[in-house]
């Protein structure tokens, strides 16, 4: 045990030290691929997975199985609340009892990663990728994790990683790799801290929903429960990770559009020069709230993508909303016979259309709408 | 304004602008959120955007007209919101319909643009840059 750790250790940066703070360091066909240059990692996770445990390995399992726990708590309970931590803990023995060939020990292994996994994925869709690093160094911070993760690897590390994972629906990247049950466990961390879930590959049969069970709601309220604990344990010398702002619209409506909008009803004479600005800011206010709970909804139906159907749902959800009911009946109905592309479209092209969305608007500005100020 | 006949993008200049509906939703939605907006519901959205400014500027129209005013004002408004039920919006409107009210006195256009363009300094210097760039491109 011990004699495997001393020698074992100097050669794996990362998952050596991580295991000489354990019980034992794992056997010596893992340190040699670890000890290398991170962009080899990539490589690597082309070769099966068998290549990477040796059945002397697995034999330590018990060892790791209790132990590493012990110190995975506390860094948990930093970063989410006990219950939290104590689901995931619940969330990760299912998962092992689902994977039980596979080596159990490496899934106490996955906390670091995995979360700085599920965190990267998310940025190398979303942007956040800040959030992601300062994430992971607070693991760094951690005194226990620090050891596992020189700084000099950490960097590396990280993009490495997230330079592979936006594709990696079927590219497996390294880290799950190893660690046995590879993406759900990923998953569930990810899930906890409050964010919803996009996962690019296929996840199997983990539903979201399970998760939700625990937690009193899985919208952003909770969100932001969750991360106040996560930041304080970041504290003084990480950078404040980008949050989310509550209310971050900077856009203005065109007040012009917004006058010609009201003098469109003949009954309506003229109207003060704030007035517009005044609508406009209402206007804003109305969106936040139409599109919030648009949003709201499509995360319990675990959809990425509001549809027009959700935002009907949110229209006749609450009376306030009573004059948008013909609205959205009207529209509904059109676009079904029309076949306007559909909900349905709108479903499947989640992915796709994602990142197009976010470009064309900029590009996409109309002339005719925007030229012409009165 | 009539219901019926605007269709989604029927009628440009009494609907909203796609690209700022959208640019604004994304602002609401960040994309760390993971949650975009269809184009489907995107298009209801100004719909009911629209609806939205019709409702408060024909309640808005109402009290003014009973207060025996030619002309709306943003007091007309804030009470045709309490009057609808977006009592909530109030005090946001006040605010903004006061921050531009202090542009206009001072006369600051080069202010009031730069607030209106709900952009920090740092992006109008990048966009800037663009367009020096995009220009020279042009010219060479």
């Amino acid at each position: 045990m011990s004699g495997e750790g001393t020698s074992y250790a100097p050669k794996s940066p990362d998952l050596s030290s991580f295991y000489s703070a354990g019980p034992t360091p794992p056997a010596e066909q893992q340190p040699p691929a670890q000890s290398q240059q991170w962009p080899l990692l990539s490589q690597q996770s082309q070769q099966p997975r068998s290549h990477q445990f040796s059945p002397q390995t697995h034999s330590q399992t018990s060892t790791y199985f209790s132990d590493p726990l012990a110190p995975t708590p506390p860094q948990q309970q930093e970063r989410h609340s006990l219950s939290h931590y104590q689901y995931q803990y619940q969330q990760l023995q299912q998962q092992r009892e689902q994977h039980q060939s596979e080596p159990q020990k490496l899934q106490i292994v996955t906390p670091p990663q995995a979360i700085d996994q599920g965190y990267s994925s998310q940025s190398s869709q979303s942007q956040s990728h800040p959030q992601s690093q300062s994430q992971f160094q607070i693991f760094t911070q951690n005194p226990t994790y620090s050891s596992y993760f020189p700084r000099s690897q950490q960097q590396p590390l990280q993009s490495s990683y997230t330079a592979e994972s936006p594709q990696s629906g079927l590219h497996i990247p390294p880290w799950q790799q190893y660690n046995a049950s590879s993406s759900q466990p990923v998953q569930q961390s990810y899930n906890l801290s409050g964010y919803p879930t996009f996962h690019q590959g296929g996840q199997p049969a983990h539903q979201p929903e399970q998760l939700d069970a625990p937690l009193p709601s899985n919208d952003r309220s909770n969100k932001l429960k969750a991360m106040p604990p996560r930041r304080a344990a970041a504290s003084a010398a990480q950078p404040p990770p980008p949050v989310v702002e509550p209310s971050p619209v900077k856009t203005k409506f065109p007040t012009a559009r917004i006058k010609r909008i009201m003098q469109a009803d003949e009954e309506v004479g003229k109207v003060a020069q704030q007035t517009p600005i005044a609508v406009g800011k209402a206007l804003e206010m109305f969106m936040i709230a139409l599109v919030t709970k648009s949003a709201d909804v499509a995360r319990e139906k675990n959809s990425k993508r509001v549809s027009a159907q959700m935002l009907k749902q949110v229209v006749e959800s609450d009376e306030q909303w009573d004059f948008l009911r013909e609205i959205v009946g009207k529209v509904e109905i059109t676009e079904e016979k029309a076949g306007k592309g559909g909900p349905s479209k709108a479903k499947s092209q989640a992915d796709s259309e994602d990142s197009d969305e976010e470009a064309v608007p900029e590009k996409k500005k109309r002339g005719a709408g925007r030229k012409k100020k009165v | 304004m009539t219901m019926s006949d605007h269709e989604i993008g029927g009628n440009d200049d009494l609907s909203l602008p796609k690209a700022t509906v959208q640019k604004i939703v994304s602002e609401i939605l960040p994309s760390s959120v993971g949650i975009a907006f269809s184009k489907e519901a995107r298009d209801l959205l100004i719909e009911c955007c629209v609806e939205f400014i019709t409702l408060v500027s024909s309640e808005a129209n109402e009290i003014s007209e009973k207060e025996a005013k030619k002309t709306i004002a943003c007091d007309h408004i804030t009470k045709a919101l309490v009057e609808l039920g977006f009592g909530d919006y109030v005090p946001a409107v006040m605010e903004a319909a006061a921050e531009h009210k202090e542009v206009q006195k001072g006369r600051e256009k080069k202010a009031n643009k730069f607030e209106q363009s709900g952009l920090t300094l740092a992006e109008l210097e990048a966009l800037q840059a663009e367009q020096f760039a995009a220009a020279a491109a042009r010219h060479t």
